[in-house]
């Protein structure tokens, strides 16, 4: 039996680099960084002093929460640019960890699944919170995939969204050895904007971001029928555990590689059909290396003539909205063909071997783009995206 | 799909009676000490527990004493610091706050490298892994399905009360321990809620706490044949709709 055919008609996003995916991708192809310097972290005299924040192109009003302000306003921007309106649509949202603020003396704490059930409020389909880590977005995405072939809904909501710039994150995750201290770098204090450096010889970790990145999965027969824009067609998702360790990858990357494979078998396709990667690439130490081990033994040798691809360099580690992020420029990469630069990789790491893509992009005539996310605490998930065939 | 072992742990002090499982788990927050201990003991029923897929809730109330702690000590943090300043903590800790904890515990106690999924601790969340093991099932992807829950109260008393449970679900009929029977889980299926006056009672977000409530509910029927269990308000989904679980008890 043939399943339904899914793609997807809208996305928003909120990175370090601008409040729309056009800044995204602009910004990924411009080779650029978004990650800076940041006041506030100075002057509590944190270990960390970079990050990637977000700012929205119109100011969050008084009062309201900026969490919710910035992953309203990207799930707001997918619907309207697909033209669908939330009520007869599903979500399913991974919404980071709690929020955790101190307002003068006062802890403030917001549970993550507070915020999901305010984001989850105006959609009349199903309605799934995820809480997979780093993984979250990418999971989400190849969840409501899942939703849409089953017929359990005609469209679909899914992404999400971080806001961990905070003390106890960034030195939690820092003494976790994840983070790229100022105190780390080669250069760090001297260039903020090269702080997460995946792939590379001198990588010392990742920089912790914001963000908030939303992607409407639509069938196909529903978004042609209403003569939709289709950015790409989701057609691979596939998820595995590790099954090792709570915040260290297998070495050997057979765990992701296990995702990979899946989310290629999902898709029937061949790993040499794949046009390019964008890898999770977070700059760790044993995390890139084992990335690059798994995708090297998934593409035997056509590791040497497939392109790969880090945003991490250019946006952080956005958490929860990361794999949605990314997912948004494999999705431009289909359409384009063009492959971005890893950002801020200059020389890379002989134990990370692969076709990587450094200062500009390339044209590679991409049409079928491997989009992997990679959590802590071992869960991988995968999804393979392809430009539209009509 | 057939539900063939639950599984129910709301007694801290007993998770130090046993040395082995406290040896694993002593790191972590309650609600994954207990969501751990939950679903070891549901996996005993398994025929494969390193093909089940997992589906764990994250908790609704995350965090744990020393997490609190930690937390309040950067109340000292000020302007004009340096880094000697930031308040020394045991990294661990940072687990405490990660949602899919338990999940990546239990993937690892039982060597689990099948499909995962955790879903986060939001309103009704717990019905949606009873929709997803239902899926699953039903397309054959797996065999069994491990739903897994833990969760603590708020505040003050985080890190001293909790409660989780753990349902194993399977494609075979066997027959249910407290029933001695089979039961079956037939449908989900959601309704609008329809406005009433006053507006329905808010729900009261927790992970572990309405699949407990059913539980008990299902372990005081009494007789054979089909059996409904409609989701009381303060376990549902936040007034959208409210879930309904037709079982089939033979």
């Amino acid at each position: 039996m043939s399943r339904r055919r899914v793609v997807i008609t809208g996305t928003g996003a909120l990175s370090a680099l601008g409040a729309t995916p056009a800044a995204l991708w602009q910004g990924l192809l411009e080779d650029r960084s978004g990650i800076r310097r940041l006041p506030r972290l100075v002057a509590l005299g944190l270990p960390v002093t970079t990050g990637g924040e977000v700012e929205p192109e119109t100011p969050v009003p008084p009062g309201a929460e900026r969490d919710l302000a910035v992953a309203g306003r990207a799930i707001g921007d997918a619907l309207a640019e697909a033209g669908l309106a939330a009520s007869g649509c599903g979500l399913v949202w991974g919404t980071g960890l709690d929020t955790i603020r101190l307002a003068g003396r006062e802890l403030t704490l917001r549970a993550a699944g507070t915020v999901f059930s305010t984001l989850a409020a105006p959609f009349g389909g199903p309605r799934r919170m995820m809480a997979v880590a780093c993984a979250s977005g990418t999971q989400a995405i190849g969840e409501a995939a899942e939703l849409v072939r089953r017929g359990r809904v005609e469209a679909c909501v899914a992404g999400g969204s971080s806001f961990m710039l905070t003390p106890f994150y960034l030195l939690g995750f820092s003494r976790l050895g994840t983070l790229a201290t100022d105190r780390g770098s080669l250069r760090g204090n001297e260039e903020p904007a090269a702080a997460c450096r995946p792939f590379d010889l001198g990588r010392h970790g990742f920089a912790l971001a914001e963000g908030a990145a939303a992607l409407v999965i639509e069938s196909y027969d529903a978004a042609r029928r209403r003569g939709a824009s289709m950015l790409a067609e989701l057609i691979g998702f596939g998820t595995s555990q590790d099954a090792f360790d709570l915040n260290r990858p297998l070495p050997d990357g057979s765990g992701a590689e296990l995702a990979m494979r899946r989310s290629l078998a999902d898709a029937d396709l061949a790993a040499g059909e794949l046009d390019a990667i964008n890898a999770h690439g977070t700059a760790t130490l044993v995390g890139d290396r084992a990335e690059a081990a798994a995708i090297r033994r998934l593409l035997g040798e056509e590791w040497r003539r497939t392109p790969v691809s880090s945003a991490k360099g250019a946006i952080g580690h956005a958490m929860a909205a990361a794999g949605a992020l990314e997912a948004i420029a494999a999705c431009r990469t289909c359409a384009t063909g063009l492959v971005p630069p890893t950002v801020n990789l200059r020389h890379p790491d002989p134990d990370c071997e692969l076709d990587h893509v450094i200062a500009e992009p390339r044209d590679a005539g991409a049409r079928t783009v491997l989009s992997v996310s990679l959590g802590m605490g071992g869960q991988n998930a995968a999804i393979v995206v392809r430009r539209v065939a009509n | 799909m057939y539900l063939i072992r639950s599984a129910r742990v709301d007694d801290p002090a007993e998770l130090r009676r046993q040395p082995e499982l406290w040896r694993r788990v002593r790191r972590f927050n309650l609600p994954v000490q207990l969501a751990v201990a939950a679903g070891e003991e549901a996996a005993t029923a398994a025929e494969d527990p390193a093909r089940a897929a997992l589906v764990s809730l994250a908790p609704h109330h995350t965090g744990s004493p020393e997490f609190f702690d930690v937390i309040r000590s950067f109340e000292s943090l000020g302007s004009g610091g340096d880094g000697a300043r930031a308040p020394h903590f045991n990294p661990v800790v940072t687990l405490h706050a990660v949602d899919n904890l338990a999940l990546s515990a239990l993937a690892i106690a039982l060597g689990n490298q099948a499909y995962g999924l955790g879903l986060g601790g939001g309103a009704g969340q717990g019905w949606v892994a009873l929709e997803v093991a239902w899926e699953r099932l039903a397309e054959e992807r797996e065999t069994e399905v491990l739903v897994v829950a833990g969760d603590q109260d708020a505040g003050v008393n985080a890190g001293e009360a909790g409660l989780a449970v753990a349902l194993l679900f399977a494609r075979r009929p066997a027959p249910y321990p407290p029933l001695s029977r089979s039961v079956r889980l037939v449908a989900v299926n959601r309704e609008p809620v329809m406005p009433i006056e006053g507006g329905e009672p808010a729900a009261e977000p927790h992970a572990a706490a309405g699949l407990a409530a059913l539980l008990v509910a299902l372990g005081n029927v009494a007789t054979t044949g089909r059996w409904v269990y409609r989701v009381p308000a303060e376990h549902g989904d936040d007034g959208r709709d409210r879930p309904e679980l037709v079982w089939e008890v033979t």
